[in-house]
């Protein structure tokens, strides 16, 4: 079952530069498995608990390749989050994934609607994630 | 001499005798072992000339306390199982045994962790919210939702059903839970938070005794079965 992996591996995917996601998400138990989803898959991962602190650390570190983040949160959801992003000029370039556990339709319309690059149903899978990394170079 | 409860392999025909030994073992405990650990074991002493005989290597095996390890494992299984029918686990928990390998060897324990930690966390902000002279419905209500919110966040991104999650009688909890706070019905509040924490104690004792077993299991020199 265990396969062994590079401790510290490089880059997600090809090439010397490494993927950066900021994963976003208000319950610990799912910011611990985006994160270890992410990192098996050789993303260096960033989690943060709210929108809030998502902006504070976009503000800063704009070398963010993607933003991961669960739709339903207390005080900022990942939809508001999402405007917020591709409402400013330097951040409206990172592609934006929202996560749900529930399937919503319409919510999920308005989410692609206004940007996002994917709508992942919780539980994400490895295999989730390498569909959507593949197409983020 | 090796401390560590391993199974004696001859060491010409190693893989005939694992066979053998393995068959014997599975015969004399009577166990349906699903896995078993064999690993070459050290030295037997300077003295053996040849490999040990099976018998040899079933007496050390038994001196060695190596057939609790098998006893181990096999309870281990029948626990998970009995863990999975009764919807305390489901295949949510193999996913979650698959994220973990030899560079995340504990994830598994961290995630169940997290999990105590933040339904403890939420409990204990009910309670208090519940304890107050005067008490903030409102705010009863939205933690309740957030217990609702994460039963049903958890009863598909998190593998531990029954408090979790999704099971029909916590969200029946929920639904009475919030009829209570609607009515303002401090004491119906209050028999709803007990029952949720009933149900949440249930699912940290079960999950307690699966890490316990599976501790043993390790400290026996085993492997720790996994049920696809």
């Amino acid at each position: 079952m265990s396969s062994s992996r590079g401790g510290n591996g490089r880059g997600g995917g090809e090439g010397e530069r490494q993927i950066h996601v900021l994963a976003v998400d208000d319950s610990s138990v799912d910011r611990a498995m985006i994160a270890r989803i992410l990192r098996s898959a050789k993303y260096r991962v960033t989690t943060v608990d709210s929108g809030k602190k998502a902006l504070e650390l976009l503000g800063l570190e704009p070398d963010v390749n993607m933003i991961i983040t669960d739709y339903w949160m207390p005080e900022m959801t990942g939809y508001e989050l999402l405007k917020r992003v591709k409402e400013s000029s330097e951040l409206r370039e990172i592609p934006v994934v929202i996560m749900s556990s529930e399937n919503v339709p319409n919510r999920i319309n308005r989410c692609l609607a206004e940007g996002a690059e994917d709508f992942l149903l919780k539980p994400v899978r490895p295999s989730d994630v390498s569909r959507l990394c593949s197409r983020i170079r | 001499m090796c401390t560590d409860a391993s199974v004696a392999v001859a060491l010409t025909n190693g893989r005939h005798r694992t066979a053998a030994l393995t068959d014997m073992m599975r015969q004399r405990t009577g166990a349906a072992i699903t896995f078993l650990f064999v690993r070459q074991h050290c030295d037997r002493g300077s003295e053996a000339k040849s490999p040990p005989s099976l018998e040899e290597t079933w007496s050390l095996l038994q001196s060695r306390g190596d057939m609790e390890l098998g006893g181990l494992q096999r309870r281990y299984i029948d626990f998970t199982s009995a863990l999975f029918r009764e919807g305390f686990l489901d295949n949510q928990y193999t996913q979650l045994q698959q994220l973990q390998d030899e560079s995340n060897p504990e994830f598994v324990l961290e995630v169940v962790t997290l999990f105590f930690q933040d339904s403890e966390k939420l409990l204990d902000e009910l309670s208090r919210t519940l304890d107050q002279q005067v008490v903030d419905f409102k705010k009863v209500d939205a933690h309740v939702h957030q217990l609702k919110g994460s039963s049903a966040r958890f009863s598909t991104s998190c593998p531990f059903k029954l408090f979790l999650l999704g099971a029909q009688r916590v969200k029946n909890v929920c639904m009475a839970f919030r009829n209570c706070c609607e009515e303002r019905n401090q004491e119906g509040c209050l028999r709803c938070l007990q029952q949720v924490r009933q149900e949440y104690f249930l699912v940290k004792s079960k999950l307690e005794t699966l890490f316990r077993l599976e501790k043993q299991i390790l400290a026996a020199g085993g492997s720790v079965p996994v049920l696809w």
